[in-house]
């Protein structure tokens, strides 16, 4: 459950906290998740199909005897557009959590093309003010990855999350290199 | 005025509301024009719909303001809405693009209902209904009524005068020199001649036989934009619209994510008072032709020229509005229900996919497949699976009245199994039986989509728990009818989400297996059918791991002689047609053997074939046009980190200024040398000598090892075989060994 590249050191203090990475970071996220879940509960608002739960489990099967009562630390919720980001958002406010709530993912379906980007940056704004109150009570970690270079008008997005947070980590290049890069064979 | 006859086209006009063109009992062509007042609805915090209620009121267009309490699908209660009374449809599209500007926080409903979609559910007509209708003296519709319904079996349809025009060859390969005009009365080639003759024929043969379907080929990328701007640079004139007040509509080109895929459709023209069928831009056309492009329309309501080219989910969405514009139930505009929350436990549970049992790999002989009919929406239905119903318990609904989704389905389910039964009441060579599989066809992909619509993002009546319930209820159940197979001592060979391949000693005749079937519609409540007894089935293993089964890889002959492929390269759409040919030829072969005692020889004539193929692909005697690669490029070409085959033949295409979009269908050549591959859309001459054989004799070798592999002959020594032959391959059979 090694998540040491991303340096958000657990217990986490009660900010928002944005890591950006290649695939957005979805093995570390779960490593934080699982981390996480062994000590107490989680909430997780995934926006981009990223809650892997299987990899969750296999995670914390090594450090837990009881994995189904670990797994059910989790509380999770999934958005498909980035409408349901803000009811979504505006649910968990309503009732807001006690532990770390885990964003996944959060800009993903704002990239969609059939939302005008002037919406997009309208409901993205929302969410973060939404954010912003709920890490006055629980740390808010949020996982992005860069903006595609399909997308990259929409760069503007990413650049208001950044402005955002209080923490923002971003994947160092050579990492993203690395990671896609086999070594070679010989010599 | 009385009149009847069937509705061909509709839409939006500036002054009355809408254009209504007939086409009349006496067959005559006849255009009305209706007044069609609309409303929609706003909600949200009192002081922005109060702010809203200043703004709009007194606008052009407005006919009045209530409060009112209207249904939301999501919510259980009903909610307060804002009514807004609009005079006609395109006041509405106005005042709703300006009021969604201002107010972006208001949840709107029924604001961007079709007007086709509107029609429907006011007066119940659809496209091809026929129609009662009475006008006054200005063609004005005062009433207007159906007189048939959407799920007529065998509707009464008008006679259509379908008018063909195509070029010769494809405009993206070579220079098109004439055009091919085809009617029920005449058909003419037509020389694309330097003074433009063949534009004043084409326009006589329309005015003349005043077509209602103008079908085209290319219509929408290269004829109709072609004869329009020759009709411009010559200055002959050229009419495709029957409402000749009206220029061609062009819809945008787009690209878009479906079922895995990136998909790209062209620029489309779409025409006014008749319509446009592209056969080219026809995403369905190969599976469903006409006929399944009318059924299409008629029972979603959406225009016939929208039917031919978009994806069934936007059928199928369109009649879930229909469905709750009936029960006065409000239509989100943009759906913001979400998830509840679960554990990680739960959605471990429920986040799953239909039921795979692996195949047991290998040859085996009397294996029966029995299939559930349209599995998930019978599930969807008995289980009453709907966003705004409590999901059931397993495969028992919550309660009684059925949901938007169900209630949309049920028709169309039954309607789709009452085809499938006339189908069986006529001959296989009948006239009708070909229409009508066209039209179960239509309805197959509706009912296939629908599913898949529940778990869509952009649904408007989807929620993911709905969608997860069914794959529960399909999984469980197939479960239970693997206990009904194994309890009445029949072995299970493989199953798949809907399917089921079972065998048992002694049984090898259909009646065999039809107690077992009605044990297993007995205990599952759904209806399942022998889809066939095979002769023999091989499943296929791993390409990488010979010890791995993948599931829905198998080939097969059934009794009848008809012989099934899945999985292999023979149904891969980017497989070069000749080395498709090929192995769908290997495996008719080996389906001449009745008998485990025939295969040896037909193993033997299989492999013949494919020797002999071979060879003409050394010898030069493939013609090249057989052996292009249907590639495809997902995403824009400056994306592509690595170099594929498809996007290295893009990228040439780009360069010879051929715009390149994602989704796009891109053909190529392997070829010798630098660079590796030729794109086959430059329209230029390969010399076949150019062909780069050895990657083809690769390609062929895997078509034709997976079709020898079941009888023991490995891919790789195949493959070695068929580079160089210098290996010796034994063909012998061991019966007793390899056939179950």
């Amino acid at each position: 459950m090694e998540n040491s590249l991303i340096p958000f050191s657990t217990p986490l203090p009660s900010r928002r906290f944005l890591a950006i990475g290649a695939h957005t970071l979805s093995n570390k996220m779960l490593g934080l998740i699982a981390k996480l879940s062994l000590m107490q509960h989680v909430t997780v608002l995934d926006c981009g199909n990223r809650s892997n739960m299987y990899s969750v489990a296999k995670m914390i099967r090594p450090y837990t005897s009881d994995p189904v009562r670990v797994m059910c630390n989790i509380r999770l919720s999934r958005a498909f557009t980035c409408y349901q980001v803000v009811a979504m958002l505006q649910a968990v406010t309503a009732n807001p959590p006690q532990e770390p709530l885990v964003v996944l993912d959060l800009l993903a379906t704002f990239l969609d093309e059939d939302v005008e980007l002037k919406d997009a940056q309208r409901l993205l704004n929302h969410s973060l003010s939404l954010l912003t109150q709920l890490s006055a009570l629980a740390p808010v970690v949020i996982s992005v990855r860069p903006i595609p270079l399909i997308a990259h008008q929409r760069a503007v997005l990413l650049e208001l999350l950044k402005s955002n947070v209080d923490v923002c980590w971003e994947e160092p290049l050579a990492l993203q290199t690395a990671q896609q890069t086999q070594m070679p064979l010989f010599g | 005025m009385t009149f009847r006859g069937w509705l061909l086209d509709l839409y939006l006009n500036q002054e009355e509301g809408l254009t209504l063109w007939f086409i009349g009992e006496d067959d005559r062509r006849v255009c009305f024009r209706q007044a069609f007042p609309v409303s929609f609805h706003a909600a949200g915090p009192n002081e922005q719909l109060r702010a809203l209620w200043k703004q709009v009121n007194g606008k052009a267009g407005v006919l009045g303001l209530s409060r009112r309490q209207k249904q939301d699908v999501f919510v259980a209660d009903p909610v307060d809405v804002m009514q807004i009374d609009m005079d006609s449809p395109a006041s509405q599209v106005r005042l709703f693009r300006d009021i969604e500007a201002d107010f972006p926080g208001l949840a709107y409903y029924d604001a961007d209902v079709t007007i086709g979609t509107r029609y429907m559910a006011r007066y119940g007509v659809f496209p091809l209904a026929l129609c009662e209708l009475e006008a006054d003296e200005n063609q004005l519709i005062q009433s207007i009524h159906p007189l048939n319904t959407r799920w007529d079996l065998i509707p009464d349809l008008p006679p259509l005068r379908i008018f063909e025009l195509k070029p010769d060859c494809d405009p993206n390969r070579a220079s098109v020199r004439s055009l091919l005009m085809r009617t029920d009365r005449f058909a003419q080639h037509v020389p694309l001649d330097p003074a433009g003759d063949y534009l004043r024929l084409i326009n006589k043969a329309l005015a003349t036989y005043d077509p209602d379907i103008f079908v085209t080929d290319w219509g929408d990328s290269w004829l109709i934009p072609f004869l329009n701007a020759q009709s411009e640079e010559k200055g002959i004139p050229l009419q495709l619209n029957r409402d000749t007040t009206r220029p061609i509509r062009w819809q945008k080109e787009t690209t878009y994510f479906s079922y895995g895929h990136i998909i790209y459709r062209p620029e489309e023209a779409h025409l006014f008072g008749r319509c446009h069928v592209d056969r080219k831009s026809s995403m369905m056309w190969s599976d469903y032709s006409l006929a399944g492009t009318l059924e299409m329309a008629r029972v979603t309501t959406l225009p016939i020229e929208k039917a031919a080219r978009v994806s069934p989910g936007q059928g199928i969405s369109a009649m879930q509005v229909i469905t709750a514009l009936e029960k006065d139930v409000l239509v989100p505009y943009q759906k913001r229900q979400v998830e509840e929350f679960k554990s990680g436990m739960q959605l471990i549970q429920s986040d799953r996919g239909g039921m795979v049992y692996q195949p047991k790999v290998g040859l085996h002989m009397d294996v029966a497949q029995v299939d559930f009919v349209s599995m998930y929406p019978a599930v969807i239905i008995k289980g009453n699976i709907s966003p705004e119903v409590p999901l059931p318990e397993l495969l028992e609904p919550a309660r009684e009245e059925l949901g938007v989704v169900p209630l949309t389905l049920k028709p169309l389910y039954q309607k789709r199994v009452e085809i499938k039964k006339k189908i069986r009441q006529y001959p296989p060579d009948h006239p009708m039986v070909a229409t009508l599989k066209e039209r179960a066809n239509a309805l197959k992909w509706l009912l296939v989509v629908c599913f898949g619509f529940l778990g869509y993002k952009n649904a408007r009546y989807g929620r993911i728990e709905a969608h997860e319930a069914v794959t529960k209820g399909g999984r469980e159940v197939l479960l239970r009818a693997k206990e009904v197979a194994e309890s009445e001592g029949f072995e299970v060979l493989h199953m798949y989400v809907d399917a089921l391949w079972i065998k048992k000693r002694g049984c090898s005749k259909p009646e065999h297996f039809t107690d077992v079937i009605s044990k297993i519609n007995l205990h599952t409540g759904l209806t399942i059918n022998l889809d066939g007894v095979y002769r023999w089935v091989a499943f296929l293993p791993s390409k990488t791991d010979a010890r791995i089964p993948i599931a829905n890889r198998y080939f097969g002959v059934f009794q009848s002689g008809e012989i099934k492929v899945r999985g292999l390269e023979a149904r891969r759409r980017d497989t070069p047609i000749w080395i498709a040919a090929v192995q769908k030829q290997m495996i008719a072969l080996l389906g001449q053997a009745r008998t485990k005692a025939e295969l040896s020889a037909c193993i033997f004539e299989a492999f013949s074939f494919y020797y002999t193929s071979l060879q003409k692909l050394e010898e030069n005697q493939v013609p090249v046009d057989q052996l292009v690669i249907n590639g495809k490029v997902s995403y824009a070409l400056e994306a592509y980190k690595a170099s594929t085959a498809s996007v290295r033949a893009a990228r040439q295409m780009e360069a010879a200024g051929i715009p390149v979009k994602p989704g796009m269908r891109i053909r190529f050549i392997y070829r010798k040398g630098k660079p590796d591959v030729f794109a086959w859309d430059l329209g230029k001459p390969i010399d076949p000598l150019e062909v780069n054989k050895p990657k083809y004799i690769e390609l062929l070798a895997k078509a034709g090892s997976a079709v020898l592999a079941p009888f023991g002959i490995s891919e790789g020594l195949f493959r070695e075989w068929s580079e160089n032959r210098s290996i010796q391959l034994k063909l012998e059979y061991e019966l007793t060994k390899r056939a179950r």
